[in-house]
């Protein structure tokens, strides 16, 4: 594990002691190319190797990257004195003493130097060079994640906001890696440009959950791009912020040694039906739950994706029942004779009748309250007609009586 | 036909058995598993004994909503009974939660009417498995179908396409190699006469009596002529009929009331000339 430690001052540093964790890494010239490689998404600018921690903030500071081939006592007494935070603060008063290099701080007599600056002077002189011994903190994950950034240009078009949203949400993943948990719902907000028109509005929020908790990179940016594709800025957005709302924690899976099967899943099918959820519409991805009831219709309720499925044990059905059922009912044209048809084709009455009433206790609109015979049917002439589900309204005086209700298909 | 000198050679005998050499009088084996269909006729002219996967196969009907079901109810009955490939569980610790015995979902992207899950119920499908995907237009679809067919996560995608043109379709064939599900897409009869990428195509139409008329327009193999007839009566059905009814259509056929005569001569598509034509062309070519 590398020992993430953070210098809070005027310039912001991370310092990482990796002594113990070079061979994780493979090696400090594969770390180094990493580092160079992924740094500039995390925002990195500066990179510096030393024995000594404020050693390598000295040098990363002053521009010099590698402070451990060569010895570091003569690279640092060449820097200049704002290179250490402890003694930038004497700069002035260092600079008239005809001080301009640490090393040139470093031949003073250390008694007087240190009764005229104080000892943290000399401590961190101390430290840097490696003569001191160095303590830092852990650096703890706050409770809360809440990332803003400001972007370079003003941006009006909603998918190009992309790039800049997975910075954010890759410090997102870091943190929650940090803390060994999973979000399951973020909000992604954004202020607007100040030249904005009046009716714009500061700004806005995307609300964005997921079925699983997650904190897969890939599946996360892929959802956001979907919501930001559908998304219609008001004005050109100046700055984004990133707000990690519901964080649980997440049961993690040791990754196989052997390579994936070709059988198991590419995408878990919570993430392909959200993903699918968010581009046609919740309530395009639909779920059904059974419920107990012996009118066709109420047999069944489809549920958009996102709603909560609760397990139900329903007894099925006593009769046989259709696989497609048609809603509304289909009205059939009858013949003279009453006999319905069905495309052009007279229906020849196979089973039935099966008689279906009910639906009193409930109001109109939930509940119809049904009075019909149901009669299984198909195409009188040889064939070609599929096998129908077709029903007579009971005690009806309309015209239409007769309804296409379900294919045994 | 193979010379019977062919035949008897020791050295050609061992070049047949290779999987890899593929004879245009035989059927084509399939290299990738297959899922028996439950109808012993269409197995043995399926190549591979079954229902494809990571291929798309095509389905040509005259109109959506006839008989799906009841063609794939068994092969979909059996497959999605199966244990899903669960995610890889740490074996020390017990989950924290029971996980239920996860079933393969089965997609359906734009079904012609609403499934009906109490009669699903009957081939086997659970309520949980099912997931019904309503699209507004053919474009999403379309991109419904390739996204379910690339995430591989469905026991099986069944799709019904009613305007995808070829190009689509050989993309979406491409997605389906890397599948293991068996995806079946439906289509109206009209593009029969159009290219298709999807290596097994066939015509579905309701037959005579409670039969299934089934033909193969295109397969890895040699040309098949003749249409198959499948019995598929739902067994539920079956109960409810009277005996004089499962007999063939030829001795009730009398018995259906009189129809009219300014009625019975109503335009209807006759199922002999739409299934003649494909049967003609593969004879001519042969």
């Amino acid at each position: 594990m590398a020992l993430l430690e953070e210098e809070e001052e005027e310039s912001q540093a991370v310092l990482l002691e990796l002594g113990a964790s070079l061979r994780l890494f493979g090696g400090l010239r594969a770390l180094h190319r990493r580092v160079l490689q992924e740094g500039p998404a995390y925002g990195v600018q500066g990179l510096a190797w030393a024995p000594t921690s404020l050693g390598a903030l000295a040098l990363a500071r002053a521009g010099i990257v590698d402070g451990l081939t060569q010895d570091l006592t003569p690279l640092l007494d060449s820097l200049p004195l704002h290179s250490l935070s402890a003694v930038a603060a004497h700069e002035p008063m260092l600079a008239r003493l005809g001080c301009q290099r640490l090393g040139q701080l470093r031949a003073l007599p250390r008694g007087p130097t240190a009764r005229r600056f104080g000892a943290a002077l000399l401590q961190a002189l101390d430290q840097a060079y490696g003569q001191a011994p160095e303590a830092h903190a852990w650096v703890v994950a706050p409770e809360q994640f809440q990332a803003r950034l400001e972007l370079p240009y003003r941006i009006e078009n909603a998918p190009a906001l992309s790039h800049y949203i997975e910075q954010l949400l890759r410090q997102l993943c870091a943190w929650l890696a940090a803390r060994h948990a999973g979000i399951k719902r973020l909000t992604l907000a954004w202020q607007h440009d100040a030249m904005r028109a009046r009716e714009a509005g500061s700004g806005g929020q995307l609300s964005l959950g997921t079925a699983d908790t997650t904190r897969d990179f890939g599946h996360l940016a892929r959802l956001l791009r979907e919501h930001l594709a559908q998304l219609t800025l008001q004005a050109p957005v100046g700055e984004l912020q990133l707000r990690a709302d519901e964080v649980l924690a997440l049961q993690e899976h040791s990754a196989s040694l052997l390579p994936d099967s070709p059988e198991q899943a590419r995408e878990p099918l919570n993430q392909l039906l959200e993903r699918m959820a968010v581009r046609l519409g919740p309530e395009r991805v639909r779920r059904a739950r059974l419920r107990e009831d012996h009118r066709p219709e109420c047999m069944q309720d489809w549920l958009a994706w996102g709603q909560v499925l609760p397990a139900a044990s329903v007894r099925p059905a006593l009769q046989p029942q259709p696989s497609w059922l048609l809603e509304p009912p289909l009205a059939l044209k009858t013949r003279r004779d009453h006999q319905p048809l069905h495309q052009g084709q007279p229906l020849q009455l196979l089973a039935g009748p099966q008689r279906i009433e009910g639906g009193w206790w409930g109001g109109r609109a939930v509940d119809p309250q049904v009075q019909r015979d149901y009669f299984l049917a198909r195409g009188a002439s040889s064939g070609q007609s599929g096998l129908l589900w077709i029903y007579q309204e009971r005690l009806s005086t309309a015209e239409q009586r007769w309804f296409l209700h379900g294919v045994f298909a | 036909m193979p010379s019977p000198a062919l035949a008897t050679d020791p050295s050609h005998a061992a070049l047949l058995a290779d999987a890899r050499l593929w004879r245009a009088t035989s059927l084509g084996a399939s290299a990738s598993p297959c899922i028996a269909s439950g109808f012993g006729a269409l197995d043995a002219q399926l190549p591979g004994g079954g229902w494809p996967t990571r291929m798309l196969s095509e389905i040509l009907q005259a109109q959506a909503g006839l008989c799906e079901w009841r063609l794939l109810g068994p092969a979909l009955g059996r497959l999605l009974l199966q244990q899903a490939p669960q995610q890889p569980q740490p074996t020390r610790r017990k989950p924290a939660t029971p996980v239920p015995a996860a079933r393969p979902p089965l997609l359906l992207v734009n079904p012609p009417q609403q499934p009906h899950l109490p009669g699903l119920r009957a081939h086997g499908i659970t309520p949980q498995q099912l997931v019904w995907v309503a699209p507004a237009n053919a474009l999403q679809a379309l991109w419904a179908t390739e996204q379910a067919i690339k995430a591989n996560a469905a026991g099986a995608v069944l799709a019904w396409l009613p305007e995808a043109r070829p190009a689509q379709i050989r993309r979406l064939q491409a997605a389906a190699l890397g599948s293991a599900a068996p995806v079946f897409l439906f289509r109206p009869l009209a593009v029969q006469t159009q290219s298709s990428a999807a290596p097994l195509r066939l015509i579905l139409n309701p037959g005579a009596d409670w039969s299934l008329e089934l033909l193969i327009l295109k397969r890895r193999g040699p040309a098949h002529a003749q249409a198959l007839r499948l019995e598929a009566l739902p067994a539920e059905l079956a109960a409810l009929l009277a005996p004089r009814q499962l007999r063939p259509a030829t001795v009730i056929a009398p018995k259906v009331p009189a129809v009219p005569k300014e009625l019975s001569h109503e335009p209807k598509p006759a199922p002999s000339a739409v299934l003649a034509r494909p049967a003609a062309r593969a004879a001519s070519l042969q």
